[in-house]
């Protein structure tokens, strides 16, 4: 049924380039950081590329609480993690891609605080990569289908 | 605003005389300006229509036909138009044509122009006969007048 | 007084130039008489004048220039600057067009709202004084134009708006709500978005414990920046309870800090339904504060207090329904490459059977993390460092620091594969105390101090393929894990933080399937899985399944029954399905490897538009966790909640929470399989200027003191009434 390497041959070549020219616009707090840095590693980015690209995210980070018991007691929380991003052109400051990603993750809560606060921050750092990934297979899927770079 | 005495003796000054004794009539052109006590009236060029009967020698007027740039020009009050007409018996003033009508620090423009120089009282409206070029004028194609009036100061 | 539109326009703006003078008045109309001897000037035939961004519209204007009175009659309407439009059958001003008097008499606000009157005068400074008038901010014509009633109005015999004020006085007044009229007293409100100090709408709620209540809040505006409510909350057979919340904003952040404090009967025993007789009258009470200052691009402090005085306070007035309350602050200093926290959190918990000393305190805990691109043979080096300290009041105390590097080479090959090469190295040392006061030994790990070195290589491979499918495009990616990681002590380690651990498509393919640090998983396995993501005109497929094998025969760490004992671990996967934005179903499920029996199954559907729809909401934990370790119990429970909106104003909405677990999912279960822990339902009627709303809200469970039993709430919100 037609089915091709997504990043092969000469035509993956160009979408890692043009991936490559896309620059990560800081995203605020610590979810933030981690979803810009996960963002950097999968755009591989080698020192010389100039950017071309401006990538903006927003993100929207939840806990939702689950399993309620008799005595009004939480047992089980969501995360969801979801990020609203812009692909902008730097030459003419042009809106290419307009998306949304996310993805959540669940967390049993346990006797200890401190231990369910460090299963949610877990979540979060996994979440991150997750999002990540989705946003960059779009953007390839994007870079595949735009015209190719003049 | 004093009243207009419409009996004053009036004098005419022109390039051209043309007079037509039997129509008892004459036509003035060429910067025509007639004067009146305190009143006067420039115009490209008028007609002046003469009753018949001459009083202390002069021959009594009974209307003046303006035309071309009319300029009337009153104590405190001036109007321009492109057509006006004096009918002294009547004593009423009608302009018509791109009516502009001064009076201290006011200016309102309209289609036709009645001044009533016993009453004093001036009616514009926007029933405009003539062309209206544009010009310089604020008179509006569909008949309407406007213009300006400034608040005399009361000092509250 | 008739607060329909009038059927006049409101003059246009002037096509002519205005005059630059203020002092002149512009007009045209269709004839103007000027009567020199009396100065009297008469224009009509729909005249306008326009002066100093006033506008008037009139049949015939008189206007005696020696008095400076002007009187316009027939169809008048007056617009001012800031776009309110006054309409009039007879209108007496001054030549200034500011004061005078108008005679039946319709204003239109242009921020919306409306005030119609039999006279209004208004004089120089602006006041506006108005006789049997009426005000309402409703629309007062139906979607297709035709006129209807407003929701609700103010009628007044006087109202006098005070322009230096911003506010608008009301005497002899009554509020009509659907025609209903309620005399009220003499107040005044704001008008413009200036916030000025008032009575806000009031809250009236019903329930069983504390009877009739009414709440009142008055709100202080101490400044642009600073402001002050105080809500007395009266009680029918309750004690009244005062509640006081303070906002300040700066250029740097803002806090805001909310206090209740009552007196009543309480019980700490929260199994036994029945107040005790014996607890007396003290005083109760809760504090929420909140805040965040940004001080620097990099630095900033946030931090959130939460505290209660006892255990039901906040489900008894039904303030909130936590059962957590967290403290934390937390200073974080955040750039393109590193990020540093330095927090401390307490949390104080409203669970039933747990005690408060046994509960940690984290404090500090330091983590710092600096990415360093391209730093060695190409591949990206993330460095973490990070310490923690835990104490309790009657429990053990755990102190840990560990420094970690991680190396990540990503490459794509020719053929399209995305390989990404790891390398991660750890040291850690910790110190723990009196670990026999944790009952789970598993979590207890050995008294006095402990290091550990952890090491681990991975190889990822993802192989992205794209085609057609049918009218759309489809994607599949394969993806193959290898990981291999020496053996680690890490049972004479305290573990604090690795407790809550479960095997989903979250973590299947992460590094260390543990949650936090205290726990690393030392196994050398594969982990292969598959995503199948469809996207066709309005319809999006997202599906991803996997299962990892693990080579070493150890036996492992992890719990019985969390899926990763075996060498085969579970099968673990997630589908997601988008219909436009009008179905939306989440499956997240977990099926053992032997037998494929369900071990979690996390079911989310949302059906419907923004206006009408239905959420369902299904979970189920049947992984027969060791009881001995108190965490991780099994679970069932079902969500559903809906809202249909039956005419363009009208709507019932409604939710309810069931909790289906039985003896076969959690032994300590005393429920029958089915429990409906509470619900909701409602019916509001909201329109551009009112929201009003019943609930009716019952709990069937009783918590000590807050107990079970239905409880009715009554919303009543004038929509910009202080506009």
């Amino acid at each position: 049924c037609g089915l091709q390497p997504l990043y092969g041959g000469g035509e993956g070549g160009t979408i890692r380039s043009t991936l490559s020219e896309i620059e990560v616009a800081p995203i605020a707090g610590q979810n933030g950081w981690l979803v810009a840095n996960a963002l950097r590693d999968r755009l591989i980015q080698n020192k010389g590329t100039a950017a071309r690209y401006r990538l903006e995210v927003k993100l929207d980070d939840r806990i939702t609480g689950l399993g309620v018991r008799r005595d009004d007691a939480i047992t089980r929380e969501r995360r969801t993690l979801r990020a609203r991003y812009q692909l902008i052109d730097l030459s003419n400051g042009e809106v290419l891609l307009d998306q949304t990603a996310g993805s959540d993750a669940g967390i049993d809560v346990v006797g200890s605080e401190y231990a369910t606060i460090a299963a949610e921050q877990s979540a979060l750092e996994r979440l991150s990569g997750i999002v990540a990934d989705q946003i960059v297979s779009r953007l390839a899927l994007y870079a595949r289908r735009a015209p190719t770079a003049p | 605003q004093t009243r207009h005495n419409t009996n004053a003796p009036i004098d005419f000054s022109a390039q051209h005389f043309e007079i037509q004794d039997r129509a008892n009539r004459a036509i003035l052109s060429g910067n025509v300006s007639i004067q009146q006590a305190e009143m006067t009236l420039d115009a490209a060029r008028v007609t002046v229509r003469y009753t018949g009967q001459v009083i202390d020698g002069s021959p009594q007027v009974s209307r003046l036909d303006a035309s071309g740039g009319v300029f009337i020009k009153r104590p405190d009050q001036t109007a321009r138009a492109q057509y006006a007409v004096y009918d002294l018996n009547s004593r009423v003033i009608t302009m018509l044509g791109n009516v502009r009508l001064t009076q201290g620090g006011n200016t309102i423009g309209g289609g036709r122009l009645r001044i009533d120089l016993d009453t004093g009282k001036a009616v514009i409206d926007g029933s405009s006969v003539g062309s209206s070029r544009s010009g310089e004028t604020t008179t509006h194609e569909n008949g309407r007048v406007t213009g300006r009036f400034s608040v005399p100061d009361r000092g509250q | 007084q008739d607060l329909q539109d009038r059927s006049v326009e409101a003059p246009p703006p002037s096509q002519d130039p205005l005059p630059t003078d203020s002092e002149q008045i512009q007009f045209s109309a269709d004839t103007f008489e000027y009567d020199s001897k009396a100065d009297i000037v008469t224009v009509s035939g729909d005249v306008r004048l326009y002066r100093r961004g006033d506008r008037l519209r009139a049949d015939k204007v008189v206007w005696n220039r020696k008095t400076g009175q002007i009187v316009a009659t027939g169809n008048i309407a007056v617009t001012n600057p800031q776009g309110d439009t006054a309409y009039g059958d007879r209108i007496e001003l001054t030549d200034s067009l500011r004061d005078g008097m108008v005679e039946n008499m319709l204003v239109v606000l242009e921020q919306g709202g409306r005030i119609a009157a039999r006279q209004g005068t208004r004089n120089e400074d602006g006041t506006i004084r108005v006789e049997d008038a009426a005000y309402t901010p409703c629309s007062v014509t139906d979607s297709k134009g035709c006129p209807k009633k407003p929701s609700w109005k103010i009628t007044a015999a006087k109202v006098v708006y005070d322009p230096v004020k911003q506010r608008i006085r009301y005497s002899g007044a009554s509020l009509e709500v659907f025609g209903l009229p309620i005399p009220l007293p003499a107040f005044s409100h704001p008008v413009g978005d200036t916030s000025d100090s008032g009575l806000l709408a009031p809250d009236v709620r019903y329930d069983r414990v504390n009877g009739f209540e009414a709440a009142l809040p008055y709100f202080f505006s101490l400044a642009p920046n600073r402001d002050l409510t105080v809500t007395p909350h009266i009680f029918t057979s309750a004690l009244p309870m005062l509640e006081a919340e303070y906002r300040e904003l700066n250029e740097i952040g803002a806090f805001r800090v909310t206090g209740y404090g009552t007196y009543s009967r309480r019980s700490d025993d929260l199994l036994t339904s029945a107040t005790p007789a014996n607890s007396q009258n003290d005083f109760r009470g809760y504090i929420d504060a909140v805040g965040r200052y940004q001080f620097t691009p990099k630095w900033s402090v946030s931090g959130s207090v939460r505290l209660t005085s006892d255990d039901t306070f906040l489900r008894r007035y039904d303030i909130s329904r936590d059962d957590r309350l967290r403290n934390n602050l937390n200073v974080e200093r955040i750039d393109r490459d590193s990020y540093l926290s330095v927090q401390g959190w307490y949390v104080q918990t409203l669970r039933a059977g747990e005690s408060q000393s046994m509960q940690p305190i984290a404090l500090p805990e330091i983590d710092y993390r600096h990415r360093f691109a391209n730093a060695l043979l190409g591949g990206n080096v993330l460095l973490h460092l990070n310490t923690l300290g835990i104490s309790r009041t009657e429990g053990q105390d755990t102190q840990r620091a560990f420094a970690s590097a991680r190396w990540s080479l990503r490459r794509v090959t020719t053929m399209g594969q995305e390989v990404t090469l790891t390398a991660y190295a750890r040291g850690d040392v910790y110190h723990a105390n009196n670990t026999l006061l944790t009952t789970v030994p598993s979590y207890r790990g050995e008294d006095g101090v402990h290091a550990r070195a952890i090491g681990a290589l991975a190889l990822d491979v993802k192989w992205p393929f794209i085609g057609k499918f049918m009218n759309g495009t489809q994607r599949i990616t394969p993806r193959f894990q290898i990981v291999a990681s020496p053996k680690v002590n890490n049972m004479d380690i305290p573990n604090e933080d690795a407790r809550a651990v479960d095997l989903e498509d979250s973590n299947l393919f992460a590094l260390n399937r543990f949650p936090g640090y205290d726990r690393f998983e030392d196994s050398t396995r594969f982990t292969y899985g598959v995503d199948w993501a469809v996207s066709l005109p309005g319809f999006e497929l997202n599906a991803t399944v996997g299962q990892s094998y693990r080579l070493s025969t150890r036996p492992t760490i992890f719990p019985q029954g969390t899926g990763l004992t075996d060498r085969f671990s579970d099968i673990v996967g997630r589908t997601e399905l988008r219909y436009r934005d009008f179905v939306s179903v989440i499956h997240r499920y977990r099926l053992d490897k032997d037998g494929l029996a369900v071990r979690r199954n996390e079911i989310d559907a949302t059906i419907g538009s923004r206006k009408t729809y239905v959420m369902l909401g299904y979970l189920r934990l049947n992984r027969n966790i060791d009881p001995s370790l108190e965490d991780l119990r099994d679970r069932e429970e079902a969500r559903v909640g809906g809202r249909v909106q039956f005419t363009n104003f009208w709507s019932v909405f409604g939710s309810a929470t069931v909790d289906l677990t039985d003896r076969s999912e959690d032994v300590l279960s005393l429920s029958d399989g089915f429990t409906p822990i509470r619900h909701r339902l409602g019916i509001a009627y909201e329109d551009d200027c009112l929201k009003l709303g019943l609930t009716w809200k019952r709990d069937y469970e009783d918590t000590g003191d807050a107990r079970r039993g239905n409880s009715y709430l009554l919303t009543l919100a004038f929509k910009n009434l202080g506009r």
